[in-house]
């Protein structure tokens, strides 16, 4: 069943085109993952998906629901939450109002406190800091706070941009291994992430993004061995073969 | 062909100046009666102050609301001058300005530096201050102020009739013109334009934020001083009314529905806002009753300004001008001139330097050999740190920069590259850490101080000037290369022209160096993205830089355009201007730059070769990332 | 002076204080959800106040006072809607000037409906005023100041306690974030404009029996309640009704020593100094912009 699929999306910032007419499909309980080089255009994919930003033209679908126009409150509604860019945490309020707010949209379908339960559950340490303003976390707090706010409105799909952004390599598994267990409970999944790696080894399916097009798609063991994504991340596609392949204990 | 706009905008701007003066001769002509003549006046010194405000608002993007209190300052002294000190009428006028610019300087750098609300809250109090003061104070005659003042007169010729009077005005309407368009188009006048789209761009390129809006105001002042004491010398007594609150908001009305942009739009403005005077007296009283009009004028106004604001930012002036763009979009669509899709013209060869021009130099200095021998160190960082609240974005980083070298300092996302450019340039301050160029530490000068030292710089984004052309924008670039002060640019010195002169030169070679003559004449904000970014490096290197940082100047350019982008920057090189690049590009940057500097995490990674770098597994690692496994394995393995 | 003189001068200059300071803290919400400083506050207060005398010739007086309150919260919210909200893409100086538009007319409408007369409305509570140590307050006064004290009180209670208050704070600490979380900026927003006109229209309804309203007070009304804003750095509410209180008192020293025509005066000399030299108030906040 398909959740979230776009067809031709295209997005501008001004006169400038930055999404070229994206195609994407995202089906229930899978993690997707868009992997690219910088400027390719994964922020904005996202933030289009979520209703952050109005496309161009092209549709979304979530659900079956057309979404192309919707808000974002409208969108939270049926079950879609993003964890955006760099945390994008409320500083100076508590961990506790942070996790509040996220419940806003749906205040009157979702039970505040047992979501809430379950974010501690997941994040014993935002637990102990629950009276704390957000500001003072430190990074990988903050991005736990971040997943837990989007989770406090019971999503069904997820939406997270580049969690893994400035965080320390053992901070980065813990939060990648959390996104997987949320798959096991049932959700939907869409990473964008630059650590490419992380990204294909917990993914079903990927698309490779580069300046605003999809470059490839395919189930995330082949991409993981495409030489493409290396060229595209590093340059150098005719050099692909001498740059050694860090992390393939197998070649 | 070349096309000649510019040239034509300035003989179109000569001919409508021509048909200012005639139509100020004409006037008494057309304006018969004395009723009509009066109106005239009072046109002419609305439109001296809207001239005056317009500098503030329409150049740097400031706001005020103190426009009838300097128009009080002039009109009391000048009657002061006058009647009490028996000062011929001249003299009293210039030591009113003179005293209205001493009170802005006073007041003005510790308020401009704060926040517009604040600034716009401060005039208002000041206006209100003022207008008080002189309702309550009894040596001036209070609210029915004192008469007597003598007409206007130069060396002996007075203004006594209300035509003489009406030239008068008209007259000085005219030079206010001239000189707000004549600044419009100057080094200070571009540097303010640039300064209110954006005032971290504008400081890049040398502005001084603080004194550029200072200069403004002053100028406005004198402006609304001068206004007050022709206003005087009509009237022939002065009292507080006509200086309230209500008279410096009208004024703001007049800009807003004319047109900020443009020193046109105070004439528009004022001219519209005598018609609404007008056509309020006649029509008010028949709906709302005798009482009404003073109400009934200040709703219209009001109203209006909430409408113009909403429907027609531009005011008149602005909404004429997009009409003229579009007819002209149009017209050139239908003659098949596709300027947009035009291939850039080929890098020319770096133009030969002469000696000891790069600003900062105060020595001769020639520039260093392409590569080889020993470079001059340019810049040096030790220990550079910069910390946000608890995220530390850069952490202890340590690097030189040589002449006629290409660093170029890659990282993942959230490594701190722009942070770093951003701290090199001033924009940022430094937590901890010591930056020092041309072996003068600069560790807390501020942005447009080191851009005067000769550091040039690009952002991310590119930054385009509103209603500026590609060539303007260029020029404003050549900032820290000129001197021109505001009180020159006014007035068209032999000194002032030939430096003007030069300033051009130089933005045309930067221009043609960087393929982009053929567009000098297009809106900046038209161009494409990828024109958008050799433009923002064409204004960097029009200020003659000894170092140019260039944040991600390749995102968003396709395979040709990066080329042509590689070797521009080698020609920078073999001129001997050092370069910092941050890109994401990797062959691109491979293939260009001398050395590299690997970030993450704020923290330096590797410095070394192209080769070096590419082959280091850190390097891969800190870009592909790790997963669980490897992690495991590789703890295991200890 | 004696001992109940300084009282008479300290009561008059509380009870005026909290008048500025509620005005002062209509600047306050407004600014904090929108960025924008809405210089027609002051006016919108009176439109509260003019709606109440109205509304007091049909209707009991508790009745008049809440429909002036709503009526200011109505009109507060639909010069957001008319005014700010079109031109929220653009430059906070422009939705500034447009609140200038808008306090403009609202003001200039008042006067072609009510002239420049003085009106009054009858005191909330009748009897003689009340005696302390040697000076008197009347008891509407103490009517005013009881009413800021309650709604500096609920507003607080608003913004730290409830869901709702917490997503219009959210709006103001990382609008971005509350879009992401599906809260309606816009909304809260209106809803941010609505309460500073309750506010500031409250207290100036209840000081309507006390002097009297022209309708060429607003503006006076808004510099002083700026003032008080500034005190609280625009942003606190509580240390806005102290500031407010502060310009109260120094207002009514100003009277004593040289005059009543100076006490205005007074309030935007003081205006002018802490903005040259303590732009920041009685907070820690930076406020100046880095160049």
């Amino acid at each position: 069943m398909s959740v979230i699929e776009a067809t031709n999306l295209r997005f501008a910032y001004g006169p400038v085109e930055v999404l070229h007419g994206i195609n994407l499909r995202v089906n229930e309980g899978e993690i997707v993952s868009v992997i690219g080089p910088n400027g390719a255009g994964k922020t904005t994919l996202l933030n289009v998906l979520a209703g952050t930003h109005r496309a161009a033209s092209g549709t979304i679908t979530l659900f079956g629901k057309d979404v192309t126009r919707a808000s974002q409150s409208t969108i939270v509604r049926h079950g879609l939450a993003l964890v955006p860019e760099g945390r994008q945490v409320f500083a100076s309020m508590t961990v506790d109002d942070n996790l509040t707010l996220g419940a806003y949209a749906r205040r009157r379908t979702v039970d505040a406190a047992k979501q809430r339960e379950l974010v501690f559950e997941l994040f014993p340490r935002l637990a102990d800091r629950r009276g704390q303003l957000a500001g003072t976390l430190s990074g990988g707090e903050q991005q736990m706070l971040a997943i837990g706010r989007a989770l406090m409105s019971d999503p069904r799909v997820l939406l997270l941009d580049e969690p893994s952004l400035g965080l320390a390599p053992r901070v980065v598994s813990l939060i990648m291994r959390t996104i997987g267990q949320l798959r096991d409970t049932g959700r939907t999944i869409v990473l964008v992430e630059q650590n490419a790696k992380a990204a294909l080894r917990l993914a079903d399916r990927g698309y490779l993004l580069e300046t605003g097009v999809v470059r490839t798609e395919g189930p995330a063991s082949e991409l993981a061995d495409d030489p493409r994504v290396v060229a595209v991340y590093l340059g150098g596609g005719s050099d692909a073969a001498t740059v050694p392949q860090a992390g393939r204990r197998n070649s | 062909m070349k096309a000649s706009r510019g040239r034509l905008s300035i003989g179109f701007r000569g001919m409508a100046l021509g048909a200012v003066i005639v139509a100020i001769l004409l006037a008494p002509v057309v304006f018969t009666s004395s009723y009509s003549r009066g109106l005239l006046v009072n046109f002419g010194i609305d439109a001296l102050l809207a001239l005056g405000l317009i500098l503030i608002v329409g150049y740097a993007g400031q706001f005020s609301l103190a426009q009838a209190g300097f128009a009080a300052i002039g009109a009391y002294g000048s009657a002061i001058g006058t009647v009490r000190l028996g000062w011929p009428p001249l003299l009293a006028m210039v030591v009113s300005a003179g005293l209205a610019a001493l009170v802005v300087y006073a007041m003005g750098r510790p308020i401009l530096r704060l926040r517009g609300h604040f600034l716009a809250m401060a005039t208002l109090a000041f206006n209100e201050i003022l207008f008080l003061l002189l309702t309550n104070s009894s040596e001036l005659g209070g609210s029915s102020g004192f008469g007597g003042i003598p007409p206007f007169s130069l060396f002996g010729y007075e203004f006594a009739d209300l035509d003489q009077q009406m030239y008068l005005i008209l007259t000085l309407v005219a030079v206010g013109l001239w000189i707000g368009l004549r600044i419009r188009s100057s080094r200070e006048g571009r540097a303010l334009r640039a300064l209110k789209i954006n005032e971290v761009v504008a400081a890049a390129h040398g502005v001084n934020p603080g004194s550029a809006k200072t200069k403004a105001f002053v100028l406005s002042a004198v402006f609304a001083s001068v206004a007050g004491s022709v206003y005087a010398h009509t009237m022939l007594y002065v009292n507080p009314s006509p200086f309230n609150v209500m008279t410096s908001i009208e004024i703001l009305v007049i800009i807003v529905v004319g047109g900020t942009i443009s020193p046109w739009g105070a004439l528009v403005g004022a001219a519209a806002l005598t018609a609404i005077r007008e056509g309020s007296t006649s029509v008010i009283p028949e709906l709302f009753g005798e009482g009404a009009v003073g109400a009934g004028e200040e709703f219209v106004v009001g109203v209006l300004l909430v409408l113009v604001l909403v429907l027609m930012p531009g005011g008149i002036v602005g909404g004429y001008r997009r009409l003229h763009a579009r007819v002209a979009a149009w017209r050139r669509g239908s003659a098949g001139n596709a300027t947009a899709k035009q291939s850039a013209e080929s890098v020319s060869e770096p133009t030969p330097r002469k000696e000891g021009e790069r600003p900062g130099d105060r020595t001769v200095v020639s520039a260093g050999p392409p590569d080889g021998s020993p470079q001059k160190v340019r810049l040096e960082v030790t220990g550079l740190t910069k910390r946000f609240g608890g995220v530390t974005a850069v952490d202890n980083v340590d690097l030189v920069l040589h002449d006629a070298e290409i660093l170029g300092v890659i990282g993942p996302n959230g490594a701190g590259k722009t942070t770093m450019i951003n701290l090199l340039s001033g924009v940022l301050p430094p937590t901890s850490g010591r930056i020092v160029i041309d072996g003068r530490d600069v560790t807390r000068t501020p942005a447009y101080h080191i851009a005067r030292m000769g550091l040039a710089r690009t952002f991310q984004t590119p930054v385009m000037f509103e209603g500026m052309t590609v060539l303007e924008t260029v020029l404003v670039g050549t900032y820290t290369v000129g001197h021109t002060g505001i009180l020159r640019s006014a007035l068209p010195t032999p000194g002032a022209l030939r430096e003007e002169r030069r300033m051009r030169e130089i933005a045309e070679q930067a221009l043609e160096r960087c393929g982009l003559s053929h567009l000098r004449d297009e809106e900046a904000t038209n161009l494409s993205l990828g024109h958008q970014k050799v433009l923002e490096i064409a204004r960097g290197l029009a200020s003659r830089p000894s170092i140019l940082l260039l944040d991600e100047p390749a995102a968003g350019l396709n395979r040709a355009e990066k080329q042509e982008l590689s070797q521009l920057l080698r020609s920078f090189r073999s001129e001997g201007i050092a370069l910092i690049l941050v890109e994401h590009d990797m062959e691109m940057v491979m293939g260009l730059v001398d050395r590299v500097h690997v970030l993450e995490f704020g923290k330096t990674l590797r410095v070394g070769s192209p080769a070096e770098v590419r082959a280091d597994p850190e390097v891969i690692r800190a870009y592909l990332g790790v997963d669980d496994q490897t992690e495991e394995v590789v703890n295991v393995g200890h | 002076m004696n001992f109940s003189d300084l009282l008479q001068f300290v009561l008059t200059g509380v009870t005026n204080g909290a008048i500025y300071g509620t005005i002062g803290i209509g600047f306050v919400v407004i600014h904090r959800i929108t960025g924008v400083i809405n210089f027609a506050i002051g006016d919108l207060a009176l439109v509260g106040a003019f709606a109440a005398v109205v509304l007091a010739e049909a209707l009991p007086l508790w009745l008049a006072v809440l429909g002036g309150i709503a009526i200011a919260a109505l009109v507060s919210m639909a010069s957001y809607w008319l005014a700010i909200r079109p031109l929220s893409r653009h430059h906070l100086l422009v939705q500034l000037i447009a609140t200038l538009g808008v306090a403009i007319a609202v003001r200039s409408l008042l006067q072609i409906l009510f002239g420049s007369g003085a009106y009054q409305l009858p005191p909330f509570v009748s009897g003689p005023p009340l005696s302390v140590g040697g000076a008197t307050i009347s008891r509407q006064a103490l009517w005013v100041i009881a009413l800021s004290v309650i709604i500096v009180g609920l507003l607080i209670l608003f913004f730290d306690w409830t869901l709702l208050g917490k997503a219009v704070t959210a709006c103001a600490v990382n609008p971005f974030a509350a879009r992401v979380v599906g809260i309606n900026t816009g909304l809260m927003a209106a809803l941010s404009f609505a309460l500073a006109g309750a506010a500031a229209g409250t207290v100036t309804i209840a000081q309507t029996p006390m002097s009297v309203v022209t309708v060429l007070g607003g503006l006076t009304l808004s510099l002083k309640g700026f003032v008080a804003a500034i005190l609280g750095g625009v942003d606190k509410i509580g240390l806005t009704l102290v500031g407010g209180i502060i310009v109260g008192l120094i207002e009514s020293a100003t009277a004593i020593f040289a005059g009543a025509l100076y006490a205005t005066l007074a309030a935007l000399v003081m205006m002018l100094v802490l903005l040259i030299f303590r732009p920041a108030g009685l907070t820690r906040l930076r406020t100046a912009t880095r160049v």
